[in-house]
């Protein structure tokens, strides 16, 4: 559903929404001899309800994905991340989301690199100087 | 997804605190890629899932080094390189690499998890010329014996250290 999301990007939207709004009851008011005004009104509602639809299902896709991943967090497991995050919803929600990813990212890599200066360190070999780089916060520090 | 980008010489530098993660599957289909690398690599979050992870490689890059990544791989231990990738818009940004295997719960390998930051400058100069000879040699020499060549040319020219403490060291 969110890669169903995804693909409805701004200029998708607003074309189709140009072409529903004005073709659409263009063509009823010629071939069925509509009222345009109505046909336009019925038609934004039924294009608001659907996107709004699909936005409240992207929340509950993420919020699902959210309490999936702090579970797993809570479990000792640090593999999982809330993906794919649809970076044209700008949501609280979202900025949750790649935040969540970005501590998790960086707890992994600490984790996988301190495991290979231990076992490095424990054959007396050599121990690269680049690890850490680029971690933030108290995991530079440390 | 085979690409048809035509490299550039437009680079792009990775800033200090850049952190590109991906992860892989056994196959080396994307499962994961932060917003960095979505950055980096110009793809669309939905481009790069499942995408094969070579969707980045550079024209530039030697098959032996990812021969070397995937026996480095394979054999259980993590990798440790140098790579040049390329942008979906033909660009180009150099990466120092870090790629180790993943296990599950019951030490089955189910994948490949990658950070890459950014190199240095001393480290790409000392490394660019030695990538330049190898894929001339696996260019002059027959698809066949390609990667062997230009392994045996590495070793030449790393003279007796292996690419891993070669690429630690720069």
């Amino acid at each position: 559903m969110t890669n169903l999301l995804y693909r409805f990007n701004a200029r998708t939207i607003r074309l189709f929404i140009a072409i529903v709004l004005f073709i659409g009851p263009v063509y009823a008011m010629i071939r069925y001899g509509l009222d345009p005004v109505f046909m336009v009104l019925l038609v934004s509602a039924a294009i608001l309800l659907f996107l709004q639809t699909k936005i409240n299902q992207y929340k509950t896709d993420i919020e699902i994905a959210l309490k999936r991943v702090t579970q797993n967090m809570v479990e000792g497991k640090l593999e999982d991340r809330v993906f794919p995050i649809n970076n044209a919803v700008k949501t609280r929600l979202n900025g949750v989301a790649l935040s969540l990813n970005d501590t998790l990212d960086q707890m992994e890599t600490f984790i996988r690199e301190v495991s290979t200066v231990l076992i490095t360190s424990g054959l007396e070999s050599f121990i690269a100087a680049h690890f850490l780089k680029a971690c933030m916060g108290c995991l530079l520090q440390s | 997804m085979k690409n048809k980008i035509q490299p550039t010489q437009k680079e792009r530098m990775m800033r200090d605190n850049d952190f590109i993660v991906s992860k892989t599957d056994l196959k080396g289909r994307i499962t994961y890629a932060n917003k960095i690398f979505i950055e980096f690599s110009g793809y669309s979050q939905d481009e790069l899932l499942n995408s094969q992870h070579n969707i980045i490689r550079h024209p530039d890059m030697p098959r032996a080094v990812f021969n070397l990544l995937w026996e480095t791989l394979e054999s259980g231990q993590e990798f440790n390189g140098y790579v040049k990738n390329m942008s979906k818009d033909g660009g180009f940004y150099w990466v120092f690499a870090n790629v180790t295997p993943s296990y599950d719960n019951n030490k089955k390998l189910i994948g490949y998890y990658s950070v890459r930051r950014k190199p240095s400058v001393q480290a790409v100069a000392a490394v660019e010329p030695i990538y330049k000879e190898m894929l001339a040699t696996e260019k002059n020499t027959g698809a066949k014996n390609a990667i062997d060549a230009s392994t045996q040319l590495l070793l030449e020219k790393l003279q007796g250290v292996d690419y891993d403490q070669f690429a630690l060291s720069i």
